[in-house]
C-alpha cells in the first residue's frame, strides 16, 4: 500500500518535470497520453490496480489518485491555452492592436469628496488632527463662542438658518445649551471652540465638511456648501507662521509659482484679520473674468485667533496664541474642473459625476 | 463706497496717483474694487468696506483720506472747523433715554434755501447722490465728507420749537421721507417735538418736517445714536439709509462736533445761515481709554521685530497718541476709532502700515504627535468611500434639507423631523432624518440618462435627540437589483470583515412593509429592502467603523482536496433562502466551506406555485480525505430533512 502512495507522489514530480518542457500542443498531447491515457496512462494504470487493495486501504488511497488525475489533467489544460504559445505553430489569426479595451466596471468618487480628500492628506502630512464637526450646531459654539456680538450681522435671520424645534442634546463639558437657539452652521469655525475646550494645547486641527447660509441659489451661490478650517493652538504662534502655512497650501494646491497675498480683513473671531488672495492661474495675474481683472483670486480668511476665543474655551489669558484659517473649497473644485455652475455639485448628474 | 478722487485731494495735499491707491490701499487698508471715469475731470473709486463693520470712520471721505496719509506717509489736511457757538439761547432738547441717544446737538438758524453750490453739486453728484437743495446737500455732504449723519428739520414744523427724543409709542405712525407710512413700536427711538413724531432717530426723517425751498427757519441735527438700536429699527421697517448704515457701525460721540462745526461753517457761507440757538446735550463726556502693548507681545505675536520707533511712527501716523513705557507702549485711540481695546486690536493696526506682505514666512513647528487624535468615524469614510467606487458605486452628494412632499414620495412623514424656521423655500424646510428621500429623487432624475445605476451617499442626518452619519447605497436597473445591493453591502463587511446576522423587520416605507436588518450581535448596522422597484440600503457609519476590525485569523489552507456538490431543490414559493440555507449551514458542521445560491429558477419543468433554488456547496476537510460516497449520503440525510420541514425535493428526482 505505501509503495503505492509512494509511485503516486514520485509520477507527479515526474509529471511536473515533462511539463516544463512539454511546450507545442502536440508535446502536450503526448505527455496527456503518457500519464492519462486508457491504456497505458500510468495515473490509470495505479487506479487500476486498486482493485487489489481492501476496502480500507481504497478508501484512502483513491481519493489521491482521482485528485492526481483531476490534477494532471487541468495542468495540462492550463498549459495548452497559455500565451506562451507562439501562433506561428498554433497557426491562429494575428491580433489587431488597435480594438478598444474592454473597460474595468468601477464607480466615481465625487468631485467635492475628492478635493476634500486631497486637502485633509496635505494637513494630514503637516501634522492636523483632521475632523468634520456637526452640522446642527448650537449658536454658542457657532456665534457667541467666537466672538460675534449680540447683534453682529452674519448672526441675521437672512443669513442663518435657524432651527425652530426646540433640541434638548447632551453638551459636551457639561455647558448649557439654550435648546432654542440651534441653527444650522454657517462655518466649519464652530469646532474651534469645540475641539479647544477638549484638548490643551499644543493643538493642530483641520475640519472640512458641510455648512449652509440662507442664500438664494444661482451659477455662484448655494444655500448648502462646504468649508475647511484649519488652526494651531500653541505658545507662541506669529503672523508669519500663518503666512508660511498659507503660503504651503496654495503652492501644494496650484503649484509651486502661486502666488499669496495678505490683506487686511475683519472677523470677529481673529485680530489680526486678513484676506487671502492668490494668484489667478487661468490668465496668469495678466487679467481676466475670472479675476475680475486683479489677477487675483480671493481664496481664504485668515487671522489670530481672538483673545475672547481663548477665553470661551477655557484657556488662561495670555497663554495660548494662535492662528486660524477657512477656506471654501468648491470654489477650488469649480477653478480645477473648470465647472461653471455651483448647483452642479449638489445636483449629482450621473453624467457629471462620471467625469471623476 | 463711491469716493470721488478729486474730492479726496481736498484733504490729502499730495494725493498719490489713482493706480498707487488703487494697489497700495488695498493691501495696507481697505479693499479697492474698481476705479471709473466720471466726466473728463474726476475718478470714481469703489471701496468694499461692507465688511468692516467695526470701522465707521472709514465710512467718510476724510477718514479714507486719514488712511490714505498714513499709507503713504503724507499729510492730511482736514476741513477747518470753526469753534462751537458761544452765548446763544438755548434750543429746548430732551432727551428721554440716554443709553440710545448718547449725545443730542441741536442748532436752530435762519436760512436761506437755494441751489447749492457748485462745488458741493458736483461732488454728491460723483458719489451718486442727489442735489436737492442748498440745505439739505450740505447735511448730506458732511456725512459724506466727516461721517456724521445730520438732519435738518423745517423748523416751523417743529411744534413747540422743541425736540423730545423719545422712544415710539406702540401703534405710533409716521410718514417719512419716501412717501410710506411706517407703523411704529416702543423698541424704536423717535425725534419728536412736544406734540408729534418727526423723525426716525438715525434712519430716516418725516416728511411733514423736511426742510422745502419755502423754509426759512431750520433745527440742525448733529447727534449719536446707539448702534443696535438703529440696527434693529432699521430692519423692522426694513430701510436701510446711508445713515443707519453708519450708526449701525457704533460712531464716535465726538463726531458729532465735528459734524456741527463743519455744517455750520458751510450753511453760513452758503446759505446765508445764522445760528440763533444751540443746545448740546451730552451727559456722558466719551473717553478712549489707553491700550498696553508691550514689545514682547508685538514680537510674539506678529512674529518679527518691528523696530520701536518705527511702531511708534506707524501709531501716530494713524492719529494714535502713543507712550512709550518701560515694557513697550501705552497707545491711546483718536477720537474716530471705536475699535481699538486690547493689545491685538494695536498690533493689527502696526502690522498692516507696516505691510503684512514684508514679514517674512515663518515655517510652523512643534512636537510630533504619534498618534493624532483624528475624528475616527469620519477618516473611516474615506475608506468607505475607495471601497464602495472600487464596486463599481458612484458617490453623491445631496441636499440636506427635505420638504413635505420629498418625504411623502419615500413614504415617510414630517413627523420627528426637525423644523428650520426660516427655510429657503418650503420644500427645504426640514432636516433630514434619512438618506432615502433624496437619493430617490436623485435616481428617479439620473434614470432619465442612465438605464443602471448604482449610487451611494456618506452624509449626516439629524432628529430631535441626535445627529449620525449614514452611509445610503441605492441600486437600480441591474437585473436583480436586490441582490445586487445586498451583494455589495456582504461584500462591503467582507472587507471590513465584520461578521453580521440578518433578520426580516417592520419598516412601512418598504415594499411588503419589510425590510432585511443587519446586526452584529446586538449592534445594528443596517437595513435593506426594496422601495418603488428600487434597492436600498443605508447602515450606520459609527457601526461600521466600531465593527471594523483589521487584525483577523488567517484560516489555513486545507491539504485535502475539496470536493463540490450541486444541488437543485425545489420549494413551495413561501419558502424563504434563509430557511433552506438555515437548515444546510446547521447540518454541514465544519466540513461545509461555502453555501453559493447562484440561481433561483421558476417556470416550465417545475410545478406551479414552486421555485428551484440551484445551490453549489463546497466541503472540505482540515483533517481527512472526504469520500464523494459520504457526501452523497450526507445529501440525502439532508434532503430527507427539507422535505419533512418544507415539501422541498431535489429536481429531477422524484418525489
Amino acid at each position: 500500500m505505501s509503495i503505492k502512495i509512494l509511485d503516486a507522489k514520485g509520477l507527479r514530480e515526474q509529471f511536473y518535470k515533462e511539463l516544463a518542457v512539454a511546450q507545442s500542443p502536440s508535446e502536450l498531447e503526448i505527455l496527456r497520453i503518457r500519464y492519462l491515457g486508457r491504456k497505458q496512462g500510468s495515473v490509470t494504470m495505479l487506479l487500476r490496480s486498486l482493485k487489489d487493495f481492501d476496502d480500507r486501504e481504497k478508501r484512502i488511497i483513491a481519493p489521491a489518485l482521482q485528485a492526481l488525475r483531476a490534477e494532471v489533467e487541468e495542468a495540462i489544460k492550463k498549459k495548452s491555452h497559455t500565451p506562451k504559445q507562439t501562433t506561428a505553430l498554433s497557426g491562429a489569426r494575428p491580433i489587431d492592436v488597435t480594438v478598444p479595451g474592454i473597460v474595468p466596471v468601477a464607480g466615481h468618487r465625487h468631485p467635492i469628496s475628492i478635493v476634500r480628500d486631497e486637502l485633509l492628506q496635505l494637513f494630514r502630512s503637516m501634522g492636523f488632527a483632521v475632523f468634520e464637526g456637526p452640522e446642527m450646531e448650537h449658536d454658542f459654539y457657532n456665534f457667541e463662542a467666537l466672538n460675534f456680538p449680540p447683534q453682529h450681522p452674519a448672526r441675521d435671520i437672512q443669513d442663518t438658518f435657524f432651527v425652530a424645534t426646540a433640541l434638548r442634546r447632551a453638551s459636551p463639558h457639561g455647558r448649557k445649551l439654550d435648546p432654542k437657539k440651534w441653527l444650522m452652521r454657517t462655518h466649519t469655525s464652530n469646532m474651534q471652540v469645540r475641539l479647544m475646550e477638549q484638548h490643551t494645547p499644543p493643538l493642530r486641527a483641520v475640519v472640512a465638511g458641510r455648512c449652509f447660509r440662507n442664500e438664494a441659489t444661482d451659477a455662484r451661490h448655494e444655500h448648502t456648501f462646504y468649508q475647511l478650517e484649519g488652526f494651531v493652538v500653541d505658545r507662541d504662534v506669529s503672523v508669519r507662521q500663518l503666512s508660511w502655512t498659507l503660503h504651503e497650501i496654495f503652492r501644494q494646491l496650484f503649484g509651486s509659482d502661486a502666488k499669496v497675498r495678505l490683506r487686511p480683513g475683519y472677523f470677529p473671531f481673529v485680530e489680526p484679520g486678513y484676506e487671502v488672495d492668490m494668484s489667478c492661474a487661468f490668465c496668469n495675474q495678466k487679467g481676466c473674468n475670472v479675476c475680475k481683472q486683479t489677477g487675483w483670486l480671493e481664496m481664504a480668511g485668515a487671522g489670530m485667533i481672538h483673545p475672547n476665543v481663548f477665553a470661551a474655551a477655557g484657556y488662561p489669558k495670555g497663554k495660548y496664541t494662535g492662528f486660524a484659517l477657512g477656506l471654501g473649497f468648491v470654489r477650488i473644485a469649480m477653478l480645477r474642473y473648470n465647472i461653471p455652475d455651483i448647483r452642479m455639485f449638489l445636483e449629482s448628474d450621473i453624467r457629471f459625476l462620471e467625469n471623476f | 463706497m463711491l469716493l470721488s478722487y478729486s474730492w479726496l485731494k481736498e484733504y490729502v495735499s499730495r494725493l498719490p496717483a489713482l493706480d498707487a491707491i488703487m494697489e497700495r490701499l488695498s493691501l495696507h487698508s481697505v479693499e479697492v474694487e474698481g476705479v471709473r471715469h466720471h466726466g473728463t475731470a474726476d475718478h470714481v473709486i469703489a471701496i468694499d468696506n461692507k465688511t468692516m463693520t467695526h470701522r465707521p470712520d472709514l465710512f467718510s471721505h476724510t477718514g479714507i483720506a486719514r488712511e490714505i496719509a498714513a499709507v503713504f506717509g503724507v499729510a492730511l489736511r482736514y476741513p477747518k472747523l470753526p469753534p462751537l457757538p458761544v452765548d446763544m439761547p438755548k434750543l429746548r432738547v430732551t432727551v428721554a433715554d440716554r443709553q440710545a441717544c448718547p449725545r443730542y446737538i441741536g442748532v436752530a438758524m435762519d436760512v436761506v434755501v437755494g441751489p447749492s453750490p457748485d462745488f458741493i453739486r458736483k461732488r454728491l453728484h460723483a458719489v451718486g447722490v442727489k442735489s436737492i437743495n442748498n440745505v439739505v446737500d450740505i447735511t448730506n455732504y458732511v456725512m459724506l465728507e466727516i461721517g456724521e449723519p445730520l438732519h435738518a428739520f423745517d423748523a416751523d414744523k417743529v411744534a413747540g420749537n422743541q425736540i423730545v427724543v423719545r422712544h415710539a409709542r406702540r401703534g405710533e405712525r409716521l410718514k417719512i421721507l419716501d412717501h410710506t407710512v411706517k407703523t411704529l413700536d416702543s423698541s424704536m427711538l423717535l425725534i419728536a417735538d412736544n406734540k408729534k413724531s418727526l423723525a426716525i432717530a438715525g434712519v430716516m426723517g418725516g416728511e411733514g418736517s423736511g426742510v422745502t425751498d419755502k423754509t426759512e427757519r431750520i433745527i440742525l441735527e448733529a447727534a449719536n445714536f446707539e448702534a443696535i438700536g438703529i440696527r434693529k429699527t432699521s430692519q423692522a421697517v426694513g430701510i436701510r439709509t446711508e445713515s443707519a448704515l453708519r450708526w449701525e457701525k457704533g460712531i464716535s460721540p465726538v463726531c458729532a462736533e465735528h459734524g456741527v462745526r463743519r455744517a455750520i461753517a458751510l450753511l453760513q457761507q452758503y446759505a446765508a445761515s445764522r445760528v440763533t440757538a444751540f443746545t448740546d446735550v451730552y451727559p456722558k463726556r466719551f473717553q478712549q481709554k489707553p491700550v498696553a502693548l508691550s514689545r514682547e507681545f508685538l514680537a510674539r505675536l506678529s512674529g518679527a521685530s518691528i523696530p520701536p520707533r518705527q511702531v511708534v511712527a506707524l501709531l501716530e501716523s494713524l492719529e494714535c497718541d502713543v507712550k512709550t513705557v518701560s515694557r513697550g507702549w501705552r497707545v491711546t485711540p483718536p477720537w474716530f476709532r471705536m475699535d481699538l481695546h486690547i493689545p491685538e486690536d494695536i498690533v493689527e493696526e502696526i502690522v498692516r502700515l507696516y505691510g503684512v506682505q514684508k514679514l517674512s514666512e515663518q515655517q510652523l513647528s512643534g512636537t510630533l504627535e504619534a498618534a493624532p487624535r483624528h475624528e475616527e468615524e469620519f477618516t473611516f469614510t474615506f475608506q468607505l468611500r475607495d471601497m464602495l467606487a472600487a464596486m463599481d458605486v458612484t458617490e453623491v452628494e445631496l441636499y440636506s434639507f427635505v420638504g413635505k412632499e420629498l418625504l411623502a414620495a419615500a413614504g415617510e412623514d414630517v413627523r420627528g423631523h426637525v423644523e428650520i424656521a426660516n427655510p429657503l423655500s418650503e420644500d427645504l424646510r426640514y432636516a433630514r432624518r434619512s438618506l432615502l428621500p433624496r437619493m430617490l429623487e436623485n435616481v428617479k432624475k439620473n434614470s432619465a440618462f442612465r438605464s443602471s445605476l448604482k449610487i451611494f451617499e456618506i452624509g449626516h442626518v439629524v432628529d430631535a435627540r441626535t445627529e449620525e452619519r449614514r452611509l445610503g447605497i441605492m441600486v437600480t436597473g441591474t437585473g436583480d437589483d436586490y441582490r445586487s445591493l445586498r451583494g455589495i453591502v456582504e461584500a462591503l463587511l467582507a472587507k471590513l470583515h465584520i461578521s453580521s446576522n440578518a433578520s426580516v423587520t417592520p419598516d412601512t416605507r418598504f415594499e411588503n412593509g419589510r425590510v432585511l436588518q443587519m446586526h452584529h450581535g446586538r449592534e445594528s448596522i443596517g437595513i435593506l429592502g426594496m422601495i418603488h422597484n428600487i434597492a436600498f440600503a443605508e447602515c450606520s457609519v459609527v457601526a461600521l467603523t466600531k465593527l471594523a476590525t483589521r487584525a483577523f485569523t488567517v484560516p489555513p489552507l486545507s491539504p485535502y482536496p475539496a470536493l463540490p456538490l450541486d444541488l437543485s431543490i425545489i420549494v413551495p414559493e413561501h419558502v424563504t433562502w434563509q430557511q433552506i440555507e438555515n437548515v444546510i449551514r446547521r447540518k454541514g458542521g465544519n466540513d461545509l466551506q461555502d453555501v453559493v445560491l447562484f440561481d433561483i429558477y421558476r417556470g416550465v419543468g417545475i410545478p406551479e406555485g414552486t421555485k428551484s433554488f440551484a445551490i453549489h456547496l463546497v466541503f472540505q476537510s482540515h483533517t481527512e480525505t472526504l469520500a464523494m460516497e459520504d457526501i452523497e449520503k450526507w445529501r440525502d440525510t439532508l434532503m430527507q430533512k427539507l422535505h419533512t420541514k418544507f415539501r422541498a425535493t431535489l429536481r429531477g428526482q422524484k418525489e
